[in-house]
């Protein structure tokens, strides 16, 4: 479907120096995505950061102030151009589904489809396609919150759009459910070889599901990069920090070593720009710091415990303070004395960032 | 990990609040605003026909004077006299052990069913020379209190009972409670029904004409049907309009503080309920004399006059034709208010501009014209304007969609506004266009609630007397005219079974729907007539 019908070089979304305000307060800072055929991107900012904002804009509910939203090379936001929602081919699929209530399955399927047989066949495909075409019949509140959800994809999936795009699509929906639902969903948008955009606070949801992870923090688009790479070398501390705990350390930089108080450390990108001096940022994750009975020596403080793992709260003879996260059997006891290396390579920025 | 499950706090919608609303929409909702302020238009105009200085001259009389002394006489005593039975039935319900409590909550409603001048006419038919302030008075409070009653009751309801507990526990006895604090509380609630009762005490035609008591609304009527004084008419008309706007105006306000007073969500528990001990008997007394006075006597009057003769005597034809009639003239006014309400709701409840806000309350006008007033004034429209029509169907139906189309766009804009806006996003996401979509999703969502406006619209209609008593086409007879006409020459049997019909397919149906939609628009914080 829609991944052959586009040759690779145009992509089917490109966003150009997007901004939003309302009131005086400003939501989109000048945002640039692109999102080429056939990709699952996730759009991954914390709560209020205008990732909503940014998917309506793209659907058409909400007027940017600048910049451009081009659909398959076709303008349709910004610059003059304003092509109402229902003529955009963009569907939608609203937190918690926002199903019509007043139709069944079939008839909210089918709602975006010219009236006919072919239609009927397209309304049975789309649902044979999310796992529900046993329930046609159904009113949308006699569906589970993950049953909706599906019928919401079917609902946007029916009509082919170019894009579909997904606002926090699992965040309704309980721990248990929403990894079942999730995969799913992804399973169905790739079956149909949709190109999708979702937005989500969620760091592991973004890195486990999307080909690509766009991170918008402080109205602009800080990164967008497959999830490893976006895990293994975040484009600045800002980043690394937001997706997921972080030790950030003050390193210095000797040629492809970076010294600093865990001992020497591999950059996974060695940095650009940096002084005379050699000061780098460094950033290691809780789970890189490992026991060594040979590495830096350390104390033993405070220990959360999560079952699968715990995080133990170490005092580098330094002084510097860290967080570790290891399995329960290598655990110290509050006041033991323990020996600490870091595995792998990690992300290292020049310059001296605020450390926290 | 940041795993807060929040929705995302972006402000999704706010694009609506401002902007002009489409054409489809603009439209009709600028016709149906003219239309509803034809009336008042043409009431000033002829009220000014032969000038400002005639209108003074007229209206600085000293019989002008004695007729708003009468009437606010009248409104100021029902108003007092529907506070005290009203919360005193509240709290009765909602607050104390009287056994039967859950049957008396609805009962204490039910006068709502009973039309102003039904029950006027029970009484003047047991003894004539209650006719007069007291007669008026009488009927005005038993049948307006349950607008005190209801507003309180829930009022009441929202109060947590925690409050209670802690002021017991702080000494305070439960009579100091129920005054001091719980009734306190719904302070807000009393003063908006309050209003709404002087108003309606000022606006009623039915229980001062029956009880020929001289208030606004009978002189205005007599000035007008005797026809040698039509300027009169129109100017008492303004004056009575001009105290409707500034009590409709602070009941508004009233309720606004209501909404803000209310804290919180839901209610939590229901409280202890107060043990009445030997202040029972008194309660129990109330209760009695009040349902005994404002239900059961004038229900009992209507049956028993029917049984009188036996039913000899009763055309079966003439009550048949007169129901067929009241139908037939409901109906066509319930469709096309809800016709002309539509596009009124859904521009109120989809866009908060300057423009569509002073629409909706023209729409509204209404509210601040008595019937008689509202039915004089389409008669000048109707002569000025629509000769054609008048003293025809179209006329009368027009006439009814001003006089109704306050609660219709109240239930439209509450149901469109539960419809979440998103749903419309979807719908042209998948290729529908903006009034497409509110053909598709808006509306048939909304259905339930638009069914239910124009059903009480429907039923509000069979039992409205002045202005179908203007207005009625030649030759035409509703229930409510006919009992109106036996009335007037005191042929009690004769209209008993117009006013028993009229009883068990208007009045009961409506005051059972307005109960609920009061209710339930209350809990949406939707507006409700």
């Amino acid at each position: 479907m829609s991944a052959e019908a586009t040759p690779d070089a145009v992509p089917v979304l490109e966003v150009r120096g997007l901004r939003k305000s309302f009131g005086s307060r400003c939501v989109l800072d000048g945002v640039d995505l692109v999102v080429p055929a056939g990709s699952i991107t996730a759009v991954l900012g914390p709560s209020g950061c205008g990732k909503t904002t940014l998917l309506r804009i793209v659907a058409g509910f909400e007027q940017p102030d600048a910049g451009t939203v081009a659909v398959r090379g076709v303008q349709v936001a910004g610059g003059g151009a304003d092509v109402p929602p229902e003529r955009r081919r963009v569907g939608v699929v609203p937190q918690e589904g926002a199903l019509f209530p007043h139709l069944d399955v079939r008839r909210n399927v089918g709602f975006g489809l010219p009236r006919g047989a072919a239609s009927t066949e397209r309304v049975r495909e789309c649902l044979e396609l999310v796992g529900l075409a046993d329930r046609a019949d159904a009113r949308p509140d006699q569906l589970s919150g993950g049953q909706q959800q599906r019928v919401a994809l079917a609902r946007a999936l029916a009509p082919n759009p170019s894009l579909v795009v997904l606002d926090e699509p699992f965040s309704a929906l309980d721990t248990a459910l929403r990894s079942k639902v999730r995969d799913e969903v992804v399973g169905a948008l790739r079956a149909a070889g949709a190109t999708a955009v979702f937005v989500t606070h969620d760091q592991e949801e973004a890195l486990s599901t999307a080909d690509r992870v766009a991170v918008l923090l402080g109205g602009r688009v800080a990164q967008c990069a497959p999830p490893l790479e976006l895990y293994r070398a975040p484009s600045s501390v800002e980043v690394a920090r937001f997706l997921g705990e972080a030790v950030v350390l003050p390193g210095a930089l000797d040629r492809d070593v970076v010294r600093c108080a865990l001992g020497p450390v591999v950059p996974a990108v060695v940095p650009t720009g940096v002084g005379v001096d050699g000061a780098v940022t460094v950033v290691v994750r809780p789970e890189q710091i490992v026991p060594a009975s040979d590495g830096v020596g350390a104390t033993a403080g405070a220990i959360t415990y999560f079952g699968h793992d715990g995080l133990v709260r170490l005092r580098l003879d330094d002084g510097t303070d860290v967080e570790a996260r290891w399995a329960p059997p290598l655990l110290p006891r509050p006041g033991d004395r323990v020996g600490v290396r870091v595995v792998g390579e990690v992300a290292v920025y020049a310059g001296v960032a605020t450390l926290r | 990990m940041t795993t807060v499950v929040a929705a995302d706090t972006d402000a999704p919608g706010r694009r609506r609040r401002t902007g002009l609303p489409p054409w489809q929409l603009l439209g009709p909702t600028v016709v149906v605003a003219l239309v509803s302020l034809a009336p008042v238009w043409y009431l000033i105009d002829r009220a000014l026909d032969r000038g400002w200085g005639a209108a003074v001259d007229e209206l600085a009389q000293r019989r002008t004077l004695d007729l708003v002394v009468r009437s606010t006489a009248l409104a100021g005593f029902v108003t007092v006299a529907t506070v005290v039975v009203g919360t005193a039935a509240a709290w009765i319900v909602a607050r104390s052990d009287l056994p039967g409590r859950r049957v008396l909550r609805v009962a204490f409603a039910m006068p709502l069913a009973v039309p102003s001048y039904l029950a006027a006419f029970a009484w003047v038919a047991w003894n004539p020379s209650i006719a007069g302030f007291w007669g008026a008075a009488l009927v005005l409070v038993a049948t307006t209190y349950p607008y005190v009653y209801l507003p309180v009751v829930a009022a009441l309801g929202r109060i947590d009972p925690a409050q209670e507990e802690i002021a017991r526990s702080l000494g305070w006895g439960e009579g100091r409670i129920a005054l001091g604090l719980t009734l306190r509380q719904a302070r807000p609630s009393v003063l908006a029904g309050a209003l709404l009762v002087a108003q309606y005490a000022y606006m009623d035609f039915g229980a001062v004409a029956t009880m020929r008591y001289e208030a606004f609304t009978w002189v205005v009527y007599g000035a007008y049907r005797a026809g040698f004084n039509p300027t009169r008419a129109a100017l008492l008309s303004v004056v009575l309009v001009a105290v409707s706007v500034v009590l409709v105006t602070a009941e508004g306000a009233a309720r606004g503080r209501v909404d803000a007073a209310r804290v919180g969500g839901g209610v939590a528990r229901r409280g202890r309920p107060v043990h009445l001990g030997r202040a029972g008997v008194p309660a129990a007394v109330f209760v009695t004399v009040v349902l005994g006075a404002a239900l059961v006597f004038p229900v009992f009057s209507v049956v028993s006059w029917s049984l009188w003769r036996g039913g000899a005597g009763v055309s079966f034809g003439e009550v048949f034709s007169a129901l067929w009639a009241t139908v037939g003239v409901a109906a066509v006014a319930a469709v096309v208010t809800a016709v002309a309400a539509l596009p009124v709701g859904l521009l109120a409840a989809r866009f908060r501009s300057g423009l569509a806000r002073r629409l909706e309350q023209a729409t509204y006008v209404a509210h601040t014209l008595p019937g008689i007033v509202l039915g004089i004034s389409m008669v000048y429209v109707g002569v000025r304007l629509l000769r054609p029509v008048y003293q025809e169907l179209p006329l009368l139906a027009l006439a009814y969609v001003v006089a109704f189309l306050p609660l219709l766009v109240g239930s439209v804009r509450a149901a469109v506004e539960a419809v979440p806006e998103r749903l419309e996003d979807i719908a042209r996401s998948l290729g529908t266009s903006r009034s497409g979509a509110w053909w598709r999703v808006t509306i048939p969502a909304a259905r339930s609630g638009i069914a239910a406006g124009t059903a009480l619209v429907f039923l509000a209609t069979m039992k409205e007397l002045p202005i179908t008593l203007l207005l009625r086409p030649t030759g035409t007879e509703t229930l409510a005219t006919r009992l109106w006409g036996h009335t007037t020459v005191s042929d009690y049997a004769a209209a008993a079974p117009f006013a028993l019909t009229l009883l068990v397919v208007a009045a009961v149906p409506t005051a059972l729907l307005s109960g609920l939609l009061l209710v339930r628009g209350r809990e949406d914080g939707g507006h409700v007539g």
